[in-house]
């Protein structure tokens, strides 16, 4: 019952969405109704003067006619406006995704110009994800060029911290503090081309009043050291030399891992894809429920 | 402070992003968009920030799709 309750709540949800598609289609002044319902992407053939093509509905089914005509035709109204199908709406996936890009934006706005996530975009997302009871997982996936690092050391925090299954997967980079957001999650996956560089936090003399002496930036370090080592494999020394690895960089100290060289080193657990972190949700979920029943 | 491999010196290298600076961030339909307005009575849709990926497959967030600025949607 309280499925079917879900359901209509959904449609509906699905119905205030539409209104405004339904305006789009209403200002092809009568042709509405004429629309060919027979395209070879459209619902099954049914006009809505012979709504008895369709079984009987269950509940009260004067309204959800009503709502599935609706829906019908503002999904021709989007057919005749982008000549392109509507993939139909499944309603709220019970896994969410994280898409964690470019640069993790954090107490400075960066120019636009530059590609970021937001930390005020993810951790009120963070927070839906471990209230909604619907939501049973997350899937966070990074390619990440790195970022601030209280926003970054705060997305881990939060990832960390959640009660809910969380798997990262690395895909293209992630970089700097994108290493510890990727370690924060309770498994994670790294595709074969994905590469992670490790290297130290510098000098940069762009926050201006904040006395960076090298012990500053000695202690900014160390919160990242702490946390990517407390939540991975890799030992601190490890970590610390392959920071400060010389030879691997051009110009630089630092080290890149790809692929399977992040699993071997500890810090990711498993070389894979979309499939497998999907997989390995889903199994941890299944835990999750065996335990609690 | 970053931490990043992108030097400073390219992160914050004035540019003159004028067609970024007209976009908005407005809720639309319950989920966070990035809009782009066209005129004064449409916009269209540049990103769609939503953790559900069902949201995604729904033609209508699809960056590039058009709205009409309607009293409906403000009233919601």
């Amino acid at each position: 019952m309280s499925r079917d309750n879900d359901r209509t709540r959904l449609i509906d949800k699905h119905d205030d969405l539409v209104g405004s598609t339904l305006k789009i289609g209403d200002n092809v002044p009568g042709e509405t109704p004429q629309v060919s319902p027979t395209g070879p992407v459209g619902p099954p053939p049914d006009t809505p003067n012979n709504p008895q093509t369709r079984g009987p509905a269950p509940g009260n089914p004067a309204p959800q006619k009503e709502r599935r005509m609706k829906l019908r035709n503002a999904s021709m109204a989007a057919l005749r406006q982008f000549g392109q199908t509507t993939v139909p709406p499944e309603g709220p996936s019970d896994i969410h995704m994280l898409n964690i890009i470019g640069q993790i934006e954090g107490h400075m706005v960066l120019p636009p110009k530059n590609k970021s996530t937001k930390y005020e975009h993810i951790l009120p997302q963070l927070m839906a994800v471990e209230e909604n009871p619907k939501i049973k997982g997350l899937l966070v996936v990074l390619n990440t060029v790195g970022g601030d690092i209280e926003a970054g050391l705060a997305i881990a925090e939060m990832i960390s911290s959640m009660t809910k299954p969380v798997v990262s997967l690395v895909l293209g980079g992630g970089h700097s503090i994108g290493v510890p957001i990727a370690v924060a999650a309770d498994y994670s996956y790294i595709a074969k081309t994905a590469s992670m560089t490790i290297h130290p936090i510098r000098l940069t003399g762009l926050v201006i009043s904040v006395p960076q002496t090298y012990d500053y930036l000695d202690k900014m370090q160390d919160r990242v050291v702490r946390f990517v080592t407390s939540h991975s494999n890799i030992s601190t020394e490890r970590f610390k030399h392959l920071m400060f690895e010389t030879g691997e960089l051009v110009r630089d100290v630092g080290t890149v891992l790809i692929g399977d060289a992040a699993v071997r080193e500890g810090l990711i657990n498993e070389v894979g894809g979309l499939s497998h972190a999907l997989q390995k949700l889903r199994s941890m979920l299944n835990q999750t429920n065996n335990k609690i029943h | 402070m970053l931490y990043s491999i992108i030097p400073p010196e390219i992160v914050f290298d004035e540019w003159d992003g004028a067609e970024l600076e007209t976009y908005q961030q407005i809720t639309l339909g319950g989920r966070q968009v990035i809009i782009q307005p066209i005129g004064e009575k449409q916009m269209k849709i540049v990103q769609l920030i939503s953790s559900d990926p069902a949201d995604f497959l729904n033609a209508r967030f699809q960056p590039g799709s058009v709205f009409e600025f309607t009293p409906e949607i403000f009233a919601e």
